[in-house]
C-alpha cells in the first residue's frame, strides 16, 4: 500500500478542473540533455542500453531525438569490460548476449561523439521475487450503443515474497488477435500475376486475414510494500473497454516484474509523480529528477534517465473471449474494424493489372469470381489485417 | 446631563418676538446707548433671545438655569458685559464673553484656566483668565493635585485606569495624549497608564480603537490621578482602523508590528462572504501568501511554517479553514490581534519570521449581550455575559456552514463534491478578584472535514485550552504565568476498497508554561523577566486497517518527544524623551527526548538506506540531542522634530520545529517535525531600520521599514520525497540557507470620512541548497526565489462613509507573480513521455491583479436601540479578472499541453448580515 500517491491523490482531486485556461508551452524555453536508459537483466539475452536527447516542449513531432556514435560499454564485478554497438540510432546492444548475476554489479560508460564522458553509479542486480498469477475481471458497463458493453481489469497477485525486497516495478506486453471482415486471398504480382494467401498453407506469410497486435505499457507501474512479507495482492496492471475490440478472438498479457533499489525506485516514483501532476491548489514541488548517471568532467550537467539491473520474473496468460461468458460479455461481432457500406469495385480479370496501376494501391485484389470471371477488389483498411498488426503467428500464441 | 442649546433654535419664534417688541414701540432709536432694551417681567430666556436678534452675539446656556427667572429692568449700555451683568442681576448664573459668544454658567466655580508663561519659566505670576470650553465634547476641568504643592514650569505623575464603560474591562493598549506637550504612552496589561506632563493647563485624550475617545481638560498642581471609561462607538464602522494609534507609529520603540483592529475588518474584502484576519493581514506590507486561496502567510520572505500563531496564548498550528480560504478564527470573538513582523518580544519564541498574537475578548461584565452573523457560507452567534456583576464574566461563540447551496455554485467539481464543512467553537472566563488578582481560562476548538470520493472522509482538528493568571502586586511589580494546551491532528478514514480501508492520521500536542515579572521601578524602565517551558509529544503517522477484510497492516511512525525551555529578559528604556530602547535576551534550549530510534549514516555522503550505519534506541526520556542558544531582541527609537522618529532593531530566533510539505502552499496532509540528531533547528536574523513620521496632526501616519534577514536550516526536499509514514525521512530532505530583505511603504489615513492605507512593498526571498552531491543540490547550488517571492506588492484599502450608515470601500491589490518551476523538454523513458522542469523556480506566472468594492449598510446608529444590524454588500474581484495560481503541463495524446490555473477566476458577490444585542 502506497500512502502517499494516494495521499497525493487527495490533492489532486482538488483540482479546479473548469477554471484552467491552456498556454502555449513553446513560448517557455528548451533545454538539450542528453538521456539514458539502460535495464540489465539476468535473461541471456543481447541487453540494451538507448541513448537519446530531450525534445522541446510543444514540438508536434514527438520523433525521440537519439544520441548516435557514441562509445558505450559497462564493466561488471568482475571488471570485465562488456561493449555495446549501435544497432540502430541511439540503440545499443551488447555485442554478445549477457545475463547478469543476482547480486553482481555493472556500471555504465558512455563517450558521446563530442568527447563527453558519462558514468553511472555502479549498480547491483536485485533478486526479484515469482510472480505467482495472472487474472482478469469484466465488470458490465452497458451503453446505449453497446448493451453488452463493460470493462476488462486484469491484476496479478505475488504472495510469495522470499526476497523481502521492498519495492517494485512492472511493465506489461499484450498482444490481441484481429481480423478483417474481407480478407484479401490473393496478391497482385505486377500485370495479372497473382499468388494465392493461404492462411495456414505453404503461403502463410502472405495471409492477411489474421494478425497480432503488440502493445506495452506505458504507464509506471510501481508498488512499495510495507509489509514485504506479505506481498502483493490484487495489483491493477492494465485494462480496456469492451469496446477497443482487443478482447475477440484472443488476448495475451505479459507482465513483467523487477524489484528495485531503494533508489531506483525513488527515481522512477519522481518520474511518475511529474506524469501525473494535475494542478491544484497544492502543487507538488517539481524538479529536475537526477538519475544516477554524471558527466565525468562536468558535474554540474543535467543527465536525464538511468541505469539500473534486476532480475527478471515474467508470466503470460492467453484469454479466450468465451471465458468471459460466464460473467456477462458477448462480443458483438468478430471484425477488427468496421467496413459498412463499402461497395467494392470490381474489374475484369484480364485488367487486374491496368485496375491496380489506376488506383494506386487505394485497393487491394481481394477475390475473384467465377460467373462471370470478375477481381473484386476492397480497400486495404477491410481487406488487409497487416494494417493494423503484425500477420505472424506469436511463437506464445495458443 | 446637561442639554446645550441656543437661540438659533427656534427662530420662527424668534422672528414673531421681535416683531411683538418692535410694535410695542419699547425698542428705542439709533442714537441713543448701544444696547437698550426695556424688559417688564420678561422670561429671561426671552430677553436673552431679543439681545442675539438684536446684536451679533451668541449665548450658551441650558434652558433648565434660565427657566423661571423673569427680568423686569430698562437696560441702557454700551457693551455687552454690562448688558447681561444687568440681565443675571441677582441671580447664580455666571457668565464669560469670548468674542461674540456669551458663555454661561449655573453657579459653577468660576472656570479659570491657568495660562503658563512660557517665556518666563521662573515667574510667579499666573493669571487665571475665564473660560469656558463650548465644544461640547468636555466635561468639566478637573483639577489634580494641591496648588500649594505646584512646581512652577515643571512636571507631574498623572496615573490611572482605562476601562471599557460597557463591560468594566481594562483596555490594553489605549493612547493616552496630552495635547500640549504632545507626551504619550499606553495603557498596559491591567489598562494602567501613567504619563508626566507638564504643570498648569492641559488636555489628556484617551484613544482606544472602537471607542469614542474621551478628553479631559485638566489643572495639573501636582501629581494626581484620573481614571477614565470609553463608551462605545455609537457607529460601529466609524472607520478602517488597522494600525495601531497615530501617536504610536512614531513614538512606540518596536517597529515592523501592526495591531489589527478586528471592527476593522469590516471594510476589507470578502472572500464568499467571510470577513477574515488572513484577507486584512494581506493588505498590509511584508505579508504575502502564494496565492488567492493558498493557506499560510508569508511575512518578510519567511516560509509558512515560520510564524507563531497564538490565540490566548496557545499555539494554533493549523488555523485555516475551507482548503486555506478563511483562518478559524471567529471574528467575534477576536479581540486584540498583534502582528510582529519584527521585534517579537523576548517573552515569545519558537518561530522564525513572525508572532501573530490573537487574544480572546474579555465578557461584559456589566450586561448580556450577543451578536451574530449570516454569511454565503456560515452562520455565527457568540454571546457576553456576567456570571458575578463586576467580576467574572464569559464570552462564547460558534461558527459553523450551514449550506450547500453556495458551494454548489462553485465553478469547481473538485470542491463541489467534497462536500466540506467546518465549524468553531470559542469561550473565555474571566473572574476578577480584588483589586489585583485577574484569571482567565478560555477553549477553542476548530474541525474541518472534507470527502475526496464518497467512500472517504478527510478530517483535522485544533483544540486548545489556556490558563491566565495575572497579579497586580503594585504599580510597580505585576506577575504573569500562564498554562495552555494544543493539540493538532488530521485523520484520512479511506473505504472504498474492503481490502485497502485504512485510516491514516497525524497528532501534534504540546503543553507551554509560562511565568513572569513585569517590574517598573520608575517611569524609564519597563522591565519583564520569566522563563517557560514546552512539552512537545507528537506521532508522525500511523496506520489503521478498517473492517475485516483490510489487508492493510497496522503501522506506525515511533511517537517524537520534546522539550523547549527558556529564560528571558527584556527592558524597555527610555534614556531620554527622544531614544527609546528595549533591550530583549531570551535563552532557548531545545532536547530532543526518547524513547524512540535513531538512524545515524555515514558523514560525508548523502543520506540513504545504503548509508545508514546504525539505529540507536533510546529510553523514554532520555536526551537524544540538545540544541541551544541565544535569541535577541534589540530596538531602538529616537525622535526626530516635526512628529517623526527613527528606528532600528535587530531580532535573532530559533525554531526546533520544521513542517513537512512538499508543498508550494500548506496542505492539509502537511506534518511537523520536531528537531533531532537529522533535522537541525531553524535560525534566524533579522535587521531592519525605519522612518516615522504623522503628517497633519497625525491624521495621516508615514513609514519606510528595510530589513535584512537570514534564515540557516531551512529544509527542502528532494524530488519526489515520501514523506507519508516513512521511517527514514531525513533521507528525503535537505537543508539549506535562505535570505530576504525588502523595503515596506505605508501611507495610512485612521480616521475621517475617507480613511484607509496605500502599502507598497518590495521584497525578496531567495533559498540556497548547495552540497558536493548532485541530489542534495538545488539550481546547482545557487540562490534561487522562493515559492512566495513577489517583489512587487501594492495595496490599497479604503472606506468612504457618505452618510452615518452608509459607507463604501474600495480596495485594489496588485502583486508580481510568483516563482514557478516550468518543464522545459520532454523525454521518452520506458515507453513513457517525461517532463524536464527548468531551474528551480526560473519563471514567473503572471501578475495578480484584483479589485473590490463593498456597501455597509448599518441598520441604526442609536446607541439606546436594543439591536444594532449591519448589511455588507460586497463584490470580490469586480473585473471578473482569471487571477491566475499556478500553471501545470499535461501530456494529452503525446502533446505536452500548459494550462493555467486559476481558484476563483469571476467576480464573486456576497451578502452578509450581522446583528448585536
Amino acid at each position: 500500500m502506497r500512502i502517499n500517491f494516494w495521499v497525493k491523490s487527495i490533492l489532486v482531486l482538488l483540482t479546479f478542473n473548469q477554471c484552467t485556461e491552456p498556454i502555449d508551452p513553446l513560448t517557455i524555453g528548451f533545454d538539450d540533455l542528453l538521456v539514458v536508459e539502460g535495464l540489465i537483466t539476468d535473461q541471456l539475452d543481447r541487453q540494451k542500453v538507448t541513448l537519446s536527447r530531450t525534445i522541446p516542449l510543444g514540438l508536434e513531432d514527438s520523433t525521440a531525438r537519439m544520441e548516435v556514435g557514441a562509445a558505450v560499454w559497462m564493466v561488471d564485478q568482475d571488471g570485465q569490460r562488456i561493449d555495446f554497438v549501435e544497432e540502430e540510432e541511439g540503440v545499443y546492444l551488447t555485442q554478445q548476449p549477457y545475463a547478469g548475476s543476482v547480486g553482481g554489479t555493472v556500471q555504465l560508460f558512455i563517450e558521446t561523439m563530442n568527447e563527453n564522458r558519462y558514468e553511472s553509479d555502479v549498480v547491483t542486480m536485485v533478486a526479484t521475487p515469482p510472480l505467482d498469477s495472472i487474472y482478469a475481471e469484466f465488470e458490465p458497463q452497458p451503453s446505449v450503443n453497446n448493451a453488452q458493453g463493460g470493462v476488462f481489469n486484469f491484476f496479478i497477485d505475488a504472495r510469495n515474497n522470499p526476497g523481502q525486497n521492498r519495492y517494485y516495478r512492472w511493465t506489461w506486453n499484450s498482444t490481441f488477435e484481429l481480423t478483417v471482415p474481407h480478407p484479401s486471398k490473393w496478391l497482385w504480382l505486377g500485370g495479372n500475376d497473382v499468388i494465392l494467401r493461404e492462411v495456414g498453407g505453404e503461403n502463410n506469410d502472405l495471409q492477411v486475414q489474421f494478425c497480432w497486435n503488440t502493445e506495452t505499457s506505458t504507464e509506471i507501474i510501481l508498488q512499495e510494500l510495507r509489509t514485504p512479507s506479505t506481498g502483493i495482492t490484487r495489483l491493477p496492471i492494465t485494462g480496456f473497454h469492451s469496446d477497443s475490440k482487443r478482447m475477440r478472438l484472443g488476448y495475451s498479457l505479459e507482465v513483467k516484474q523487477y524489484a528495485l533499489s531503494g533508489p531506483s525506485f525513488d527515481y522512477w516514483s519522481a518520474v511518475a509523480e511529474s506524469t501525473q501532476d494535475r494542478g491544484s491548489l497544492f502543487d507538488s514541488q517539481v524538479g529536475t529528477i537526477a538519475g544516477n548517471i554524471r558527466n565525468v568532467n562536468n558535474d554540474r550537467e543535467v543527465v536525464l534517465g538511468i541505469f539500473e539491473a534486476s532480475q527478471e520474473v515474467s508470466i503470460r496468460r492467453q484469454y479466450d473471449p468465451l471465458d468471459f461468458n460466464s460473467v456477462g460479455f458477448r462480443r458483438s461481432g468478430v471484425n477488427f474494424i468496421e467496413c459498412p457500406s463499402v461497395i467494392p469495385l470490381v474489374s475484369e480479370v484480364d485488367e487486374i493489372g491496368k485496375t491496380m496501376e489506376e488506383r494506386q494501391g487505394s485497393v487491394i485484389l481481394t477475390f475473384f469470381i467465377t460467373q462471370p470471371p470478375t477481381a473484386i477488389y476492397y480497400p486495404p483498411r477491410c481487406a488487409d489485417c497487416t494494417r493494423y498488426g503484425d500477420n505472424q503467428r506469436p511463437s506464445f500464441w495458443e | 446631563m446637561k442639554r446645550w442649546g441656543s437661540s438659533t433654535d427656534g427662530g420662527l419664534l424668534l422672528c414673531f418676538l421681535f416683531v411683538i417688541l418692535m410694535c410695542t414701540g419699547k425698542l428705542v432709536a439709533q442714537e441713543q446707548p448701544r444696547f437698550s432694551f426695556d424688559f417688564v417681567d420678561e422670561p429671561l430666556i426671552e430677553a436673552i433671545r431679543t439681545l442675539e436678534t438684536n446684536s451679533n452675539y451668541k449665548f450658551y446656556f441650558a434652558d433648565e438655569w434660565l427657566s423661571d427667572i423673569n427680568v423686569t429692568q430698562q437696560i441702557r449700555a454700551d457693551s455687552i458685559e454690562d448688558v447681561v451683568n444687568i440681565l443675571t442681576e441677582g441671580t447664580i448664573l455666571q457668565f464669560v464673553i469670548i468674542d461674540d459668544k456669551v458663555i454661561m454658567t449655573n453657579n459653577a466655580p468660576i472656570i479659570t484656566t491657568l495660562n503658563r508663561s512660557s517665556n518666563d519659566v521662573g515667574a510667579t505670576q499666573y493669571m487665571f483668565e475665564r473660560e469656558y470650553e463650548s465644544d461640547g465634547s468636555s466635561d468639566d476641568v478637573i483639577v489634580l493635585g494641591d496648588k500649594s504643592k505646584m512646581e512652577v514650569g515643571g512636571q507631574s505623575l498623572v496615573v490611572g485606569f482605562v476601562r471599557d464603560s460597557e463591560t468594566g474591562e481594562p483596555l490594553v493598549g489605549a493612547l493616552v495624549f496630552e495635547s500640549g506637550s504632545e507626551k504619550s504612552t499606553v495603557t498596559d496589561s491591567k489598562g494602567f497608564y501613567t504619563i508626566n506632563i507638564p504643570n498648569g493647563k492641559g488636555e489628556l485624550i484617551y484613544r482606544f480603537s472602537g471607542l469614542e475617545q474621551e478628553k479631559r481638560s485638566v489643572i495639573v498642581f501636582s501629581d494626581g490621578n484620573i481614571d477614565v471609561s470609553l463608551e462605545p462607538e455609537a457607529i460601529l464602522l466609524d472607520e478602517v482602523s488597522v494600525l495601531a494609534d497615530a501617536d504610536i507609529n512614531v513614538s512606540d520603540v518596536k517597529m515592523g508590528v501592526a495591531a489589527i483592529d478586528m471592527e476593522g475588518l469590516k471594510n476589507v474584502p470578502r472572500v464568499l462572504g467571510e470577513s477574515d484576519l488572513v484577507q486584512i493581514m494581506l493588505t498590509l506590507p511584508g505579508v504575502q501568501n502564494v496565492g488567492e486561496g493558498a493557506s499560510g502567510i508569508n511575512v518578510r520572505g519567511g516560509k509558512t511554517d515560520q510564524n507563531l500563531i497564538l490565540f490566548n496564548n496557545a499555539t494554533v498550528y493549523n488555523p485555516f479553514h475551507f482548503f486555506g480560504f478563511f483562518s478559524a478564527f471567529n471574528a467575534d470573538l477576536i479581540g486584540d490581534t498583534e502582528l510582529y513582523k519584527s521585534s517579537i518580544p523576548a517573552n515569545y519564541g519558537g518561530r522564525l519570521s513572525s508572532l501573530l498574537d490573537v487574544k480572546m475578548k474579555k465578557g461584559n461584565k456589566e450586561k448580556f449581550t450577543a451578536k451574530g452573523g449570516i454569511s454565503p457560507i456560515t452562520s455565527q452567534l457568540s454571546f457576553e455575559t456576567p456570571i458575578i456583576k463586576d467580576k467574572t464574566s464569559i464570552i462564547a461563540g460558534v461558527r459553523t456552514t450551514y449550506s450547500d447551496w453556495v458551494l454548489n455554485q462553485i465553478d469547481d467539481e473538485g470542491i463541489r463534491n467534497s462536500d466540506p464543512s467546518f465549524v468553531d467553537v470559542g469561550a473565555n472566563l474571566h473572574h476578577s478578584y480584588g483589586d489585583n488578582n485577574s484569571l482567565s481560562a478560555s477553549v477553542y476548538y476548530s474541525k474541518d472535514q472534507f470527502r475526496i470520493t464518497p467512500d472517504s472522509l478527510y478530517s483535522y482538528h485544533n483544540f486548545n485550552a489556556s490558563l491566565q493568571w495575572e497579579h497586580f502586586v503594585n504599580e510597580k511589580l505585576s506577575t504573569n504565568a500562564i498554562l495552555t494546551n494544543s493539540q493538532y491532528a488530521f485523520d484520512i478514514e479511506y473505504n472504498a476498497i474492503p481490502e485497502s480501508a485504512f485510516n491514516y492520521g497525524f497528532e501534534i500536542n504540546d503543553i507551554f508554561g509560562q511565568a513572569s515579572l513585569n517590574y517598573l521601578p520608575n517611569e524609564r524602565h519597563d522591565i519583564k523577566i520569566g522563563a517557560d517551558v514546552r512539552l512537545y509529544d507528537l506521532n508522525p503517522g500511523f496506520i489503521l486497517p478498517i473492517g475485516n477484510e483490510s489487508d492493510v497492516r497496522p503501522e506506525e511512525i515511533a511517537q517524537e518527544q520534546g522539550r523547549e525551555t527558556a529564560i528571558f529578559i527584556s527592558d524597555d528604556y527610555k534614556v531620554t524623551e527622544d531614544l527609546n530602547l528595549s533591550a530583549g535576551l531570551r535563552y532557548s534550549i531545545f532536547s530532543a527526548l526518547g524513547g524512540r530510534t535513531i538512524n545515524f549514516y555515514e558523514d560525508g555522503i548523502p543520506r540513504n538506506e545504503g548509508t545508514l550505519e546504525s539505529s540507536v534506541d533510546y529510553a523514554d526520556d532520555e536526551v537524544i540531542e540538545t540544541y541551544h542558544g541565544p535569541e535577541l531582541r534589540l530596538s531602538a527609537r529616537y525622535s526626530l522634530p516635526r512628529n517623526s522618529s527613527v528606528k532600528a532593531s535587530y531580532t535573532t530566533t530559533r525554531q526546533y520545529i520544521h513542517s513537512l510539505s512538499n508543498n508550494v502552499s500548506i496542505s492539509p496532509t502537511d506534518t511537523w517535525k520536531l528537531a533531532d540528531p537529522n533535522f537541525a533547528p531553524q535560525f534566524g536574523q533579522q535587521l531592519s531600520v525605519g522612518y516615522f513620521r504623522n503628517l497633519r496632526n497625525n491624521s495621516i501616519e508615514a513609514s519606510i521599514e528595510a530589513y535584512y534577514k537570514t534564515f540557516d536550516n531551512l529544509l527542502d526536499y528532494k524530488v519526489g520525497a515520501d514523506l507519508v509514514l516513512n521511517p527514514l525521512v531525513e533521507t528525503d530532505v535537505i537543508q539549506g540557507t535562505g535570505r530576504a530583505y525588502g523595503v515596506e511603504l505605508l501611507l495610512r489615513k485612521p480616521a475621517g470620512r475617507l480613511n484607509g492605507w496605500v502599502g507598497y512593498t518590495y521584497s525578496r526571498s531567495q533559498q540556497r541548497f548547495d552540497s558536493e552531491f548532485a541530489e542534495e543540490r538545488i539550481n546547482n547550488g545557487n540562490y534561487f526565489s522562493s515559492n512566495h517571492e513577489k517583489p512587487h506588492d501594492f495595496s490599497f484599502v479604503s472606506n468612504y462613509k457618505y452618510t452615518k450608515r452608509v459607507s463604501f470601500s474600495l480596495n485594489v491589490t496588485y502583486s508580481t507573480g510568483r516563482p514557478i518551476t516550468y518543464p522545459t523538454a520532454r523525454y521518452n523513458l520506458a515507453g513513457n513521455e517525461v517532463v524536464h522542469f527548468s531551474n528551480r523556480n526560473e519563471f514567473r506566472i503572471p501578475d495578480y491583479f484584483r479589485v473590490d468594492i463593498s456597501v455597509n449598510l448599518e441598520g441604526s446608529h442609536r446607541v439606546k436601540k436594543l439591536a444594532h444590524s449591519f448589511w455588507s454588500f460586497s463584490i470580490y474581484n469586480v473585473t471578473a479578472r482569471r487571477n491566475v495560481y499556478s500553471v501545470f503541463f499535461v501530456n494529452e495524446g503525446g502533446q505536452i499541453q500548459g494550462y493555467e490555473l486559476s481558484v476563483l477566476g469571476t467576480a464573486i458577490p456576497s451578502i452578509t448580515y450581522n446583528f448585536k444585542f
